[in-house]
């Protein structure tokens, strides 16, 4: 894969994980339980800070990621919206 | 089908086989070899064993390995870490199998390296010791020097060996093959697989240069551990059968009094043991599947050294996310997160009570939960959730396994060097730390979203032309729709028995009165067939008795 298009997915994605699954990992009992309160943070600092770097590094692709994306999500509701109605014709052609 | 008649054609598996039917024999184990045919059945008869002596069963198997072999004692060795396959009092003996073989001499020895390297001893070794300084059944190990100075050991492979395993190996085959079609209480240890996956792990622990490249790998993976020493190999002295390597100077892991005489810090030997163990699974995804005691040494300054890399293990990414879910499911006693690890991992079939999997596994988890936290015998708990899978067909991978027996190990480990140990509070905030970043990995998940992408791509790409294709063998009316209804089958045999119910009551008083007819002619011809015909007529009446009977059985 492009280096481009690499760096620039790991940024939506680490943009993704910070905002939304750092607080749920972190809240996780097992993960409480194990660790002192301060390794917890020194944890999570470090977590934040790594995925804050990826999302830096691939910022200026992220917008040619989802330029490629775009297509293909189109593209596979249509194949979806076209095989739905195929099979819709197919079982009306069965029951005349 | 071929294999077994190429096997038959070889007059020394034959002399193996009739030898192997000695052992179990000898050992009481006729009831085995009585099943596997007449032939057998009638050796059985003279080499029987008195019944005097009542050794258990267990023993008696484990006795059967060792007098039988190499292969055979490597075999039950993979057997006994198996606790999802063999119950407990199984495990324990085979544990203790040993092969008792007799050290290579030196002249087989030296045969063996200047074949290997294609030169003189001299030109490559300034010197060698002639006694090794273990002997195996594989292959056996020399302290040497290399002319450009370096320190090595030296492991040569026996030069039998491929011969010997390659036999053991097809009779292996040859009898799980008969055990898994006479024996069908045998079915549920899939033996013909048991012995496949066997098969493929001795051929890779029979070549070096695996070996070789299992070293080096898992040297690069832990390129960052500097309390671990993994041995250099020299690649360029390194064949199918010679391993030459960096030699560590230390004392094994379990010699006590050593460690003490070296004055090192068991807490921190043991801390790096179990580290390294944990992140080479959870981490790389590669590991030391033979980790016992032996394979452990300690240098002076406090660093482990992991010795033979013959038997590794390794599993997927997926796999390893499976995995840890599953741990933090287990120390949370998140049952219902467990049993999902199982459903998305495709191990349960469909004759699982997932209501009663539920009920063991709670039970389970409520004893080793009641453990002080660090006394939990984590070797125990892998244990008891094998067997609780066993007991509800949950068909747990070998690698699963694997990756048990090591952390066992380990723990075995530590508890003999450092009796202070606690398992479970070591292992927790590995664990977890392991869990947060593989949760937040960034590169991690952006490769599973650019696989999909891919997959998407090339759904698109083939969609025309698969739309096509259905199209078209859906308007020539040869689309074909595979169903099975379990029910029909039963239906079907119980309309074939109906049939011949009809044949036979059809026949019946044909012959009868056929029978009755010829009974009124005078002639010998006629006599002897209203004989037949009678007779035929009294079958047809067996036939239809018998057919009603099975009818209402299956009912």
């Amino acid at each position: 894969m492009d280096d481009r298009i690499k760096k620039g997915l790991g940024a939506i994605v680490a943009s993704f994980l910070r905002k939304y699954a750092v607080d749920a990992v972190f809240s996780n009992s097992v993960v409480k339980e194990a660790m002192s309160k301060e390794k917890l943070d020194q944890l999570r600092a470090q977590a934040e800070s790594e995925l804050l770097r990826v999302e830096m590094e691939g910022d200026k692709y992220k917008s040619e990621v989802i330029e490629l994306a775009l297509p293909l999500v189109e593209g596979i509701t249509k194949l979806g919206q076209t095989l739905n109605e195929l099979l819709k014709a197919t079982t009306k052609k069965e029951e005349r | 089908m071929d294999f077994i008649s190429g096997f038959l054609w070889r007059p020394a598996d034959l002399r193996r086989l009739r030898q192997i039917a000695g052992v179990l024999i000898r050992n009481g184990l006729e009831d085995i070899v009585g099943r596997f045919g007449f032939l057998m059945k009638l050796r059985t008869f003279f080499l029987r064993r008195p019944k005097s002596d009542p050794v258990p069963l267990e023993r008696r198997i484990r006795m059967t390995f060792e007098q039988l072999g190499p292969t055979f004692i490597k075999f039950g060795q993979v057997l006994a870490t198996r606790p999802d396959l063999l119950p407990m009092s199984f495990l324990l003996e085979l544990r203790n199998l040993h092969d008792h073989v007799a050290p290579m001499r030196f002249d087989t020895v030296r045969e063996v390296i200047e074949k290997e390297l294609g030169k003189p001893l001299s030109e490559v070794f300034e010197n060698i010791d002639e006694a090794p300084i273990a002997s195996a059944s594989i292959a056996q190990v020399h302290r040497a020097k290399l002319v450009s100075g370096e320190e090595v050991v030296v492991k040569v492979q026996r030069p039998d060996l491929p011969q010997i395993v390659a036999s053991d190996l097809r009779i292996l085959a040859y009898l799980a093959d008969l055990i898994e079609r006479r024996i069908p209480e045998s079915r549920q240890f899939r033996p013909r697989a048991l012995v496949e996956e066997f098969k493929r792990s001795l051929t890779r622990e029979t070549d070096f240069t695996l070996e070789m490249a299992s070293m080096l790998r898992y040297k690069e993976n832990f390129k960052d551990e500097v309390d671990l020493i993994v041995p250099k190999p020299f690649q360029h002295l390194c064949t199918k059968r010679l391993l030459v390597m960096e030699r560590v100077e230390g004392v094994k892991v379990t010699d006590k009094e050593a460690l003490k005489a070296l004055g090192v810090d068991l807490q921190k030997i043991v801390q790096t043991g179990l580290r390294v163990t944990l992140r080479s699974i959870f981490e790389f995804g590669f590991f030391h599947a033979d980790p016992h005691p032996g394979n452990f040494f300690v240098t002076k300054d406090n660093k482990i050294a992991l010795l033979d890399f013959g038997m590794m293990g390794s599993i997927d990414q997926k796999r390893i996310d499976e995995l840890l879910t599953y741990l933090v499911a287990l120390v949370g006693k998140d049952v219902d997160k467990v049993v999902d690890v199982f459903l998305e991992a495709d191990l349960i079939g469909d004759e699982t009570d997932l209501r009663s999997l539920r009920r063991d596994l709670y039970s389970m988890l409520d004893r080793f939960g009641d453990a002080v936290l660090g006394n939990l015998d984590v070797s125990a708990l892998v244990t008891e959730s094998a067997s609780v899978a066993r007991k509800h067909h949950v068909v747990l991978p070998v690698d699963l396994l694997l990756i048990g027996k090591s952390v066992a190990t380990m723990e075995g480990i530590g508890r003999e060097v450092y009796p202070e140990f606690k398992p479970l509070e070591a292992v927790r905030p590995i664990i977890a730390e392991l869990y947060v970043k593989r949760m937040l990995d960034a590169k991690k998940h952006s490769e599973v979203v650019a696989r999909s992408m891919a997959d998407i791509l090339t759904l698109l790409k083939d969609a025309p032309f698969d739309i096509r294709r259905t199209l078209r063998k859906l308007r020539r009316g040869e689309l074909l729709i595979r169903l099975h209804d379990p029910s029909m089958d039963i239906k079907e045999k119980a309309k074939d028995a109906r049939v011949d119910r009809a044949v036979f009551a059809l026949f019946l008083p044909v012959f009868f009165f056929g029978g009755v007819y010829l009974l009124d002619h005078e002639t010998l011809l006629h006599k002897a067939l209203s004989l037949v015909s009678f007779s035929l007529s009294f079958f047809s009446f067996l036939g239809l008795v018998w057919n009603v009977l099975r009818s209402s059985e299956r009912r």
